[in-house]
Order: C-alpha cells, then sequence, then structure tokens
C-alpha cells in the first residue's frame, strides 16, 4: 500500500500541489431483510477505490478512481492537481490547514466476533423465527427484520508523513410491525426504528440485543395502538425516551455545530446554523443541566475512530457545558474560523470516492440523576414519548418537529393509557432551556444513527449519540391530527 | 464509459460463471463531475469515476445477491459465487417470479456529448459570475453546478439484454443577505440548456427583495407554491402508487383506488418518456417501462407494479421495478403533473391574501395513511395581499395532508420544469395555487 500511495504523492508534488493525500478503502458489507417470512432485500458487496485530494494554487481538488493500479493512481493525482487549479480561479483566499502532529499507526474497532465468520444462515435463521413471532396476530400486515454488517479497511496518507492503516467494524440489526385494520396503520420497532440499533461492534451486537426476547410485546404495542385514542394537542411536560432523545441531540445540536455549516458552505443544501461563532462561549442553549459531549474515542460509538480522514486523532470534547454553547465539530479546514488551534477530527468521507468533509461525531447527553421511576412519579400532567418516526426540522435548525411511534399519558405521577401519533415541536434553544431532568447512567444508552446525510453529492455517514430519558417543562404536542 | 460491447461482454462473462438455473447482472458506470460554492468561493471540486457490478441468482426457490466493483474475471467468477451462497440459505418461496426473456425497449436519447466532457474550468467560470455579484452587492452564494454520465446495463440468462447511457447536469444557487435568501435550480441532460446566468440571477433578485421578513402568524392561508414546492409532495405520493404498498395496508391509497380524491383538475401520470424526464426505458427487472396514467382527473387510476406484486394482483408489470429482492415493490420515479391553463403571475394577481413559496425543506411524513406532511418554507417566502407581491415573510412549517391539499388546488400553471425533491428523486410539476393551506408554527428568521 505505501508503494501505491507514494504514487499519489509524488505525482500530486510533481505538479504542484502544496499538500495532497490519498485514501485507499477496501469494503465489506453486508445486508439482509426478512419481509413476511421472505427474503426481502440480501446484498454480499465487495468494494474497493481510491480518492486523492489536493490543494494546488490553493484551493482543493479530488479526484476518485475504482481502479487501484499504480498508472491509474497517478492519472487521478494529476486529475486531482487539475480540478485544484480550475477551483483556485474562484476562490475567497488559501485554505489553510490546522496543524496536527505526524502519525503512523494502526487503529481497529474492537470487535470479538466477526461478523462475516457468522453463517448467513444463521443470521436469517434469527430473522424468520423474529418474523414468525411478529405475524403470529393476523392484524399486523408487514413484519420486516434487518441486518447489515460492515468492514471498512482504509490505508491514508499525506504529504506530510502521515500513515494510518484503520480498520472499522459495524454492524446493526432491527425489526418493526406494522398493524392495519380499516383506515389505521400503525408501527412499532425493536430495538430501534429504521432498522434498529447500530454500533461499532461485532456480531456480538446482535448477540446481546435480546431481538427474539422483544418480539412478543412489539408486535402487542403495534396491535394496540390500531385502537388507540389520538395524541391530545396542547402544551404539557413531555419525557421522552432515549432513543427520541438521540434524534433531538442528532438534528438539534448535532448539526447545528458543525462549523462548515456555520461558514455557510451547507448552504445550498442542508442549511446553515443559527449557533453562529460569535454565541460560543456565552450563548444559553440549554438550561444548567444540560451537558453535550462529543467524543470520538467513547467505546462502540458509529463514529468512533483512531483517526479522522484529515489523519487528526480522536478527542473528546464539550459541545454544550453546563448549558451554554461551548464548542464545534470541525475539521482542519474550518479550525482557524472558530480560532481553535487544532482540529477537533469530524472529517470524515463516504467510502473511497467522496471528498472528506466536517461531520456528526458521537454527542451525547450527559446523564443526570433521576431514576425513570422518580420521574415518572415527580410528574402531574404529562406524556412520555418513545421511538422516534418523523422528523422535519428548519435549515438554521431552530424550529423542529418530530413524532414518535408511540406516547403514554402520565397522570398524577403514574403512566397511563397509550396514544397513536405523537407529536411534538418547539424552537431549539427554549426546547434545552426547558429540561428540567436527566435520567440517570442506568438507563444510558447510545443509539446508533447509520444514515446520517449531507453534502453534495450527497454523502452518508454513522455517528451515535448517548442519552437517557430527560423531562421538557410546556412543550407544545400534538400537531399531527388525523 | 463503458460501451453497449463492453457491457454485453462482461455481463455474459458472469452469465457463463453461474451453474444457476437463473441468473441476472445489473452493471453500472458512472462519471461525476461537481463543483460546489460557498461564500462566494469554490470549496469543493470533485470527480469520480465509480463502476458496479450486482448479481442475483435464483437458486431452486431462493434468490440471492452480491455486488463488486471490480470487473477482473477472478472477481466477477467470486461475485456469482457469493450470491449463490447467499440463495443457499434462503428459504424457499413460491412467490420468485421467473427472469423476463428478450424484450424490445423504446429508443431514447439522453446522452448529450458536451456534458459529458464538461470540464472543471467551465463549471468554475458559471460560478464566477454569481461569486462575482454577491461580493459587489455584498452578499453570499452557495451552491453546485455538477455534471456526468452514466450507463446502465441489464441482462439474464434467458436473454434479456438491456443498455442505456446517459447524462446530467444540474446548477443550484442559493444566495445569502443578513437576513433573508433566495435559490434557484435547473436540470437537464443537456448542459447547455441551462440557463445559468438566469437562475443566479433569480436567486439574487429573491434574496435582495427578501430582505428583512416580518412574521405572520400560523393559520390557514391561501399558498402561491412554485414548481419546485409542489415535487416534494410527489415524491411522498410516489411511495403510495406501489402496489406492494397497497398490498401491504400502508399506503395512503388503500381503498381509494377507482375513488375520486382530488379535483377534476389534477391528472398525473408516470412518464419515463417527457422530454423533461431522463427515465430509463427499461425497469431493473428488464420489462419495458410503460407510460401509466395514475390520477385522471382526480380519479385513482393505476398503481404502478413489479414482477412480483403484478402477480398477486393478476395484471402485467407496468415496469417499474427496483432491483429484486427489495421492500417497496414498484415505484414511479418519472412523475409528471398535467399543466394548467395558468401562469405564476396570474396565480399572485388572483390572491386577495395568501402566501408566494419558493420551495420547502426538510418534508417529511407526520402520518402515513392520510399522507400528512411536515416541512418548512425556504429560500423566499413572501406575503400576497390584493393581488400583488407585499411584502417578504418569516419562514414557517406546514403540516398538511396532500390529500386535501391537492383537493383545493384552484390554479396550476401552463410552464411546468423539472425539479428535484429535497430528499432525492425529481418530477415535472407545474405551480400551484392551493386555498386553506395549514401551517402550524413560525420561525425566527
Amino acid at each position: 500500500m505505501r508503494q501505491l500511495t507514494a504514487a499519489a504523492l509524488g505525482t500530486a508534488k510533481r505538479r504542484g500541489a502544496s499538500y495532497a493525500d490519498i485514501r485507499i478503502v477496501e469494503t465489506r458489507a453486508q445486508g439482509i431483510n426478512v419481509k413476511n417470512g421472505a427474503v426481502g432485500g440480501i446484498d454480499d458487496h465487495y468494494d474497493i477505490g481510491f480518492g486523492v485530494r489536493v490543494i494546488a494554487d490553493g484551493a482543493w481538488g479530488f479526484a476518485a478512481s475504482n481502479k487501484v493500479t499504480k498508472k491509474e493512481i497517478e492519472r487521478v493525482a494529476a486529475q486531482a492537481v487539475r480540478i485544484a487549479r480550475a477551483g483556485a480561479r474562484v476562490k475567497a483566499g488559501d485554505v489553510r490547514l490546522a496543524p496536527e502532529p505526524v502519525y503512523d499507526d494502526r487503529w481497529q474497532t474492537p470487535c470479538l466476533i466477526d461478523p462475516f465468520d457468522v453463517p448467513i444462515e444463521d443470521k436469517l435463521d434469527l430473522l424468520y423465527r423474529i418474523d414468525e413471532i411478529l405475524r403470529k396476530d393476523r392484524r399486523i400486515r408487514v413484519a420486516s427484520g434487518h441486518m447489515s454488517f460492515v468492514v471498512e479497511h482504509q490505508w491514508l496518507a499525506t504529504s506530510e508523513g502521515t500513515f494510518i492503516d484503520q480498520k472499522l467494524v459495524r454492524s446493526g440489526a432491527g425489526y418493526a410491525a406494522t398493524a392495519v385494520k380499516g383506515g389505521e396503520a400503525q408501527v412499532r420497532s425493536y430495538p430501534a426504528s429504521f432498522r434498529g440499533q447500530y454500533a461499532s461492534l461485532g456480531y456480538e451486537l446482535i448477540n446481546s440485543l435480546r431481538l427474539l426476547e422483544n418480539a412478543e410485546r412489539t408486535r402487542d404495542e403495534a396491535v394496540a395502538l390500531l385502537t388507540a385514542p389520538q395524541c391530545p394537542s396542547g402544551v404539557m411536560d413531555l419525557i421522552l425516551d432515549g432513543h427520541q432523545m438521540a434524534l433531538q441531540i442528532h438534528e438539534s445540536v448535532g448539526h447545528p455545530s458543525e462549523l462548515d455549516r456555520v461558514l455557510g458552505m451547507e448552504a445550498n443544501y442542508a442549511g446553515t446554523s443559527f449557533a453562529t461563532v460569535e454565541k460560543l462561549g456565552k450563548f444559553k442553549y440549554g438550561s444548567p443541566i444540560v451537558n453535550l459531549v462529543a467524543d470520538s474515542t467513547v467505546p462502540t460509538g458509529l463514529g468512533t475512530i483512531g483517526y479522522d480522514d484529515d489523519g487528526v486523532r480522536a478527542q473528546r470534547w464539550h459541545i454544550v457545558k453546563n448549558g451554554i454553547f461551548s464548542g464545534y465539530q470541525t475539521n482542519r479546514e474550518v479550525a482557524h474560523f472558530c480560532d481553535d488551534e487544532r482540529s477537533r477530527g469530524c472529517c470524515r468521507a463516504q467510502g473511497w470516492s467522496n471528498i472528506p468533509m466536517v461531520r456528526n461525531t458521537n454527542l451525547s447527553l450527559m446523564p443526570g440523576d433521576w431514576t425513570l421511576e422518580d420521574l415518572i412519579a415527580d410528574t402531574e400532567k404529562g406524556i412520555y414519548m418513545a421511538t422516534n418516526k418523523s422528523w422535519s426540522i428548519d435549515q438554521k435548525r431552530l424550529n423542529f418537529q418530530f413524532g414518535t411511534e408511540i406516547a403514554w399519558e402520565i397522570k398524577r405521577g403514574k403512566p397511563g393509557r397509550i396514544y397513536k401519533n405523537p407529536t411534538y415541536q418547539g424552537i431549539t434553544p427554549e426546547f434545552w432551556g426547558s429540561c428540567d431532568a436527566i435520567c440517570n447512567e442506568d438507563r444510558w444508552k447510545l443509539w446508533g444513527v447509520p444514515n446520517c446525510g449531507k453534502g453534495q453529492p450527497p454523502q452518508t455517514a454513522e455517528m451515535s449519540h448517548g442519552a437517557a430519558p430527560a423531562r421538557f417543562r410546556n412543550v407544545t404536542v400534538g400537531i399531527v391530527k388525523k | 464509459m463503458l460501451t453497449r460491447q463492453q457491457t454485453r461482454k462482461i455481463c455474459d462473462k458472469v452469465l457463463g460463471c453461474s451453474n444457476a438455473k437463473q441468473t441476472e447482472v445489473i452493471l453500472s458506470d458512472a462519471d461525476s463531475s461537481l463543483t460546489r460554492f460557498g461564500k462566494n468561493a469554490i470549496i469543493q471540486n470533485v470527480n469520480s469515476r465509480e463502476v458496479d457490478l450486482s448479481v442475483r441468482v435464483i437458486v431452486g426457490k431462493a434468490s440471492g445477491r452480491a455486488s463488486t466493483n471490480c470487473l477482473d474475471d477472478a472477481s466477477l467468477c467470486a461475485t456469482v459465487e457469493r450470491a449463490v451462497e447467499q440463495a443457499g440459505a434462503a428459504r424457499p418461496e413460491t412467490k420468485i417470479p421467473p427472469l423476463v426473456g428478450p424484450k424490445e425497449y423504446r429508443k431514447v436519447k439522453h446522452f448529450v456529448e458536451r456534458t459529458a466532457v464538461l470540464t472543471p474550468e467551465e463549471r468554475a467560470e458559471v460560478v464566477r459570475y454569481i461569486a462575482r455579484k454577491c461580493r459587489r452587492a455584498g452578499v453570499e452564494c452557495a451552491g453546485t453546478y455538477s455534471s456526468g454520465a452514466n450507463v446502465l446495463a441489464l441482462a439474464n440468462s434467458r436473454g434479456m439484454f438491456a443498455y442505456d447511457k446517459s447524462t446530467s447536469a444540474e446548477f443550484g444557487v442559493t444566495v445569502l443577505t443578513e437576513n433573508s435568501a433566495g435559490w434557484a435550480e435547473g436540470a437537464s441532460r443537456d448542459c447547455s440548456k441551462i440557463d445559468t446566468k438566469n437562475l443566479a440571477d433569480r436567486a439574487f433578485k429573491k434574496a435582495v427583495g427578501g430582505r428583512n421578513p416580518a412574521s405572520v402568524p400560523a393559520g390557514r392561508y391561501t399558498v402561491v407554491l412554485e414548481p419546485a414546492a409542489v415535487t416534494d409532495f410527489l415524491l411522498f405520493m410516489s411511495l403510495g402508487f406501489s402496489a406492494q404498498a397497497v398490498q401491504d395496508g400502508t399506503s395512503f391509497l388503500v381503498g381509494r383506488v377507482g375513488k375520486k380524491l382530488f379535483g377534476n383538475n389534477i391528472t398525473i401520470l408516470d412518464d419515463a418518456y417527457h422530454p423533461d424526464n431522463s427515465g430509463l426505458p427499461f425497469d431493473f427487472e428488464g420489462m419495458p417501462r410503460r407510460k401509466t396514467v395514475l390520477m385522471e382527473k382526480g380519479v385513482v387510476r393505476n398503481l404502478v407494479y413489479d414482477l412480483k406484486s403484478a402477480r398477486k394482483d393478476r395484471v402485467r408489470s407496468t415496469g417499474h421495478a427496483l432491483p429484486q429482492p427489495n421492500t417497496y415493490g414498484g415505484l414511479p420515479l418519472n412523475m409528471v403533473v398535467e399543466a394548467g391553463d395558468s401562469s405564476l403571475e396570474e396565480m399572485i394577481r388572483s390572491t386577495k391574501k395568501g402566501l408566494l413559496v419558493t420551495h420547502f425543506h426538510y418534508a417529511n411524513v407526520a402520518e402515513r395513511r392520510e399522507l400528512v406532511l411536515t416541512g418548512m418554507t425556504r429560500d423566499g417566502t413572501f406575503l400576497i395581499e390584493n393581488g400583488r407581491v407585499k411584502r417578504p415573510v418569516k419562514n414557517m412549517r406546514f403540516t398538511e395532508s396532500v390529500i386535501k391539499a391537492l383537493g383545493n388546488v384552484e390554479m396550476i400553471s401552463r410552464e411546468r420544469i423539472f425539479a428535484r425533491a429535497f430528499f432525492g428523486g425529481g418530477f415535472v410539476v407545474p405551480a400551484m395555487k392551493i386555498k386553506k393551506f395549514n401551517f402550524s408554527s413560525e420561525t425566527k428568521f
């Protein structure tokens, strides 16, 4: 590999690049879907390629190819330099990279059971058994189960001398039951919606999820939702479960704290951010109990890495500390715009064919000291919402409206009947400002997000958000009426 | 790009490796370039060349799929072996339709050489115009100019072979002032047909004219939706026109096929051959893609089918299959809304009080059986009073059933454009004037 990477760096240098890097990425991925007792999708994918990124005349250029040969690498490196020079015709200033030590290192996701060592028969057998349980009630019209495994091996070499050999392993599984009767269709999922729970682990993740044990309850809740009353409308106290908290963190803290968005680099697609640079260190993002920590070192997080695609070592830092906006997610290019001397190591690309950019890493709400039982007992009148179902947020990440699969009424400190179609709406800093209780670490869990979209051309990235259930006072709920 | 002969040769090699009774190959080749700009400068400039080869085998009554981007002989055979291994593990099914034999496809021409060879220097010149204009005016622009060429080939062991070669180009620009934004986008298979200067000027004018927006309260308004705002409705409707979604009971069209859902002014087709679309003439099972009337004068006429869902309803496939197996069934990827007899200007002139919406951001399904969507207005929202655009307003969140909204359409424009939806896909859509459209909350800008 070092010979191949040297070919790219040498060509780029000879063509006049002031900086160059090359990532060679080899990926093995497996996705399995079972729907209503039959295979709904199955693929075993192998892929290899490389991307060369250069700075020439002060501008970025990037080119990529699937042919990993010395000749093609030299051609593509030269093409990247030409593209950079074209970009330099319309530049605001030279790209400046924050300094980072040079590394020569290897890093690998800790993994007990290689998911590709587990026979496909075993994986399908588990999904078929879940499917049978879910479809025991005839009102379940769609039962779907899913498993996904990725092993991504990447070699990164930079013209500064860094060489990193990194192997990332990700696994995920989950299922959903859709109950249908008359004009009603309701869904319940386990362990999470949108294909389940994901983590940087091997097959040991699947063994730990208690998938079979929860199938009956999931099915029965989907059926019960068919006759449940509509979520009431009004302003009331709201408790969110950990999975919905993860979505809340992702959309209303994760994306607004990506510094490239703040700077307008994403303005034409995903949007910008209300969390502008002058607010750093001063702005009240939430109540004093709100502490949100970015951490690309936390075990099992989907964003957990040894090094990012800039070759920056993984780190842990506050985005919100005691309610105050305290930090951004950055890469080497944008770090200096918030006066950081070093990148936070959030530069990642999807595969070999895309240019790296600032991505959310693992971002978590630190646990409080409540038990869930005490929190519910302490809530006179409210609603407890669980498992994300829908999401929408404005382009500056202020006005959001989210929905969950199920909710429970809380009356005089006790959980009551279930509601269908729960939704709530708010404005980001006002909402986090209303957070007055967070459950303790017994309920804290990292939730994997395997499908975060950003960029043009669009790229998918993975990250996790840790959260325990939390309470928010005086929230507008029940916007969607049927 | 891979030629017809080259793809055929590769597909034949794959079919030659396979001992399975039925084998299908999907081979794609893409050369994609994109220049991205922000803060009045080019910030990303990329090119990638990607191939993908996907093999499906049907062994007995089970199927498996494997894929690779390595096209050497050993990799092709190894991919077939992995697909066979997947199939060997799956339970037998009675519902897997057999692969189709050779078919005739309608000839389409959507490869334009000048788009395929568009250079980064040419894209930079386009960006230079709007960047300079914004810099001089003290505002900022962001956007992309992309171009690319794609090849898709399908083949199977029953002799089916299909090949398509296409190009695409797209220019989108957002202009930002201190408290407003404007946006415009254009797409074509022929880059020379995108009037980039006009699009840039439109975005600029909208941003500058949108300065200092005022708040208006949430509530029901008459809305004039520009075409790009209409296209998000189509994206979520398209999932409901899948026959499989109706069979599963999850579509908004359950119990509504054959019934009148909207007014007489709403007719929607799926038409891959429409001149503003760049649809494939075949689907991913090798069936010819059929022009299909989905909704005629407000009545739900047809759903779209792949082979499996067609077999269940005992009808013919309409040629809308995705790669098999999948959980969606067939999808109408090339929807076209019939034009009306109005114009955007006439819609505004006829509105006593309402809102003009440029496009929506992050629309998503809040309730699927009534197809309730929620999303934000974006990049230019204006109050209309007494037939004139009165002033810019802050963005609003809508929460509305598409069924109700398209039942309240008062006017439709003659002009239609191909407009992309926020989450992908794109459709040929007009502007619409809709009464009693529900905005559920406001935002701060």
